[in-house]
């Protein structure tokens, strides 16, 4: 999640030189982009990448 | 106007707004001050505009408006941009009826399946969360009949003989997910586009409402829901939440809770009333796994307006807090399958509104009963 940064006491030039890809609207609050899953799962595993089958 | 990258649907809701792109199907939340200036640059006809737009108080200067403007494009691109479907499997398979399968029948309160495995390893996906309903091969046929089996790495599902999709034997969870919802279709008489969401939620009810547990996957539901069930509430559902478009409301799913080894003593100093079965572990080098009889005495689907965020911390006091929503969300949405149905999602925007969030923090049995109780009173 982008944090809130105004509630640093950083002024918004400031941010602008410190952030990376959406340092103004990141200066201005928070944001989130969220996927929802494109198909029906049960809990994917702990540490996926082990085949039930080997 | 830069209709092309305007959202499909917009919301307002507990002190945020979240914005739906149909084309990505995609959720963005923001706070309201971020949403004015995207408001700006969607009415903008360019550049200068949105400077004079958004120019309205404090003075913006040229170089602030500039990057802002750039940055709400590239925000909204990256908003509209389709992510490819990870482990989808093109191939289509063919049954093979004369194969011996081995053949388990299971009686889901009246309704009879038949669940046909190619062999044991098909069998470790699917049964051990249903093996408390086996019974002996019935007289009469089937209500419904669905095979498992896998060639060359992959996994394929059928059901009532018509195959409905192949999976990477890797991406197995899947093929339970798909299992899953087409098993409840058949014991609801619904059909898939009937489905608001299945939510990565275990579901826990006093026959009159319902309180929805989410977080990743090792946080504690599923032995939350096993500590709750022994105390005398009911288990609506472990691990997978589906809630109807029509009703908004949690349904019952009846697998058996799935516990991990590191809550194995917790579970075994639970009472009498809480039984299990242990099974090998779907993936074979993870060990063993013990599967819980859900405790139910109403399995009617019940409404749900309150979401706890489980997070089991070792030696840590037990807290109930107001959660923001934003967390809420970043735990349920990436987790869960919401329809992608605009209708859909609109609903699901409008139940959001009247759902309370919370963070439930947790070591101890009988702390954990406690901050529960306050959102949720046992049947009496």
């Amino acid at each position: 999640m982008n944090k809130d940064s105004s509630k640093n006491q950083i002024t918004r030039n400031e941010a602008l030189k410190r952030m990376g890809k959406y340092a103004a609207l990141t200066a201005v609050g928070t944001f989130l982009i969220l996927s929802p899953k494109k198909a029906h799962a049960q809990s994917v595993p702990l540490d996926p990448g082990g085949n039930p089958f080997e | 106007m830069k209709t092309i990258l305007a959202p499909n649907y917009v919301h307002h809701t507990h002190d945020v707004v979240i914005l739906w792109f149909q084309v990505s199907n995609k959720y963005l939340v923001l706070n309201d001050h971020i949403y004015t200036l995207l408001d700006c640059f969607l009415q903008s006809k360019d550049y200068s505009h949105f400077h004079q737009l958004i120019n309205t108080g404090e003075p913006i200067s040229g170089e602030v408006s500039g990057v802002l403007f750039s940055e709400i494009e590239s925000l909204l691109t990256s908003v509209h941009s389709i992510d490819p479907e990870e482990n989808k499997v093109s191939e289509v398979s063919v049954l093979d009826s004369e194969f011996p399968f081995i053949s388990i029948f299971y009686n889901f309160n009246g309704v009879i399946i038949q669940v046909c495995y190619q062999s044991e390893n098909e069998q470790r996906l699917i049964h051990p969360q249903f093996s408390y309903l086996e019974i002996e091969a019935p007289q009469i046929n089937a209500d419904c009949v669905f095979h498992i089996s896998s060639s060359n790495h992959l996994l394929h599902l059928f059901k009532s003989n018509h195959f409905l999709e192949s999976y990477s034997t890797q991406a197995y969870h899947l093929l339970q997910g798909k299992f899953a919802i087409e098993l409840l279709c058949t014991l609801t008489q619904t059909k898939e586009s009937d489905w608001l969401a299945s939510f990565h939620a275990s579901t826990i009810s006093n026959n009159s409402e319902a309180v929805m547990l989410i977080g990743e996957s090792g946080k504690g539901k599923s032995t939350l829901s096993a500590i709750l069930m022994d105390y005398g509430f009911n288990l609506l559902t472990d691990d997978l939440s589906p809630m109807l478009a029509k009703t908004q409301q949690i349904h019952h799913f009846p697998s058996a809770i799935s516990i991990k080894k590191n809550a194995f003593s917790l579970i075994d100093s639970l009472s009498e009333r809480i039984k299990y079965r242990t099974f090998q572990s779907p993936n074979s080098h993870k060990g063993l796994l013990k599967y819980v009889t859900p405790v139910n005495s109403d399995i009617k689907p019940l409404p749900c307006s309150k979401i706890v965020l489980v997070n089991y911390e070792a030696d840590s006091e037990a807290s109930l807090d107001t959660l923001p929503i934003e967390e809420a969300l970043n735990a349920l949405i990436p987790d869960s399958w919401i329809s992608p149905h605009p209708e859909h999602v609109r609903i699901f925007m409008d139940w959001l509104d009247s759902c309370s969030f919370y963070k439930l923090t947790y070591s101890e049995t009988d702390a954990v009963i406690s901050k529960f109780e306050t959102l949720l009173r046992p049947a009496q």
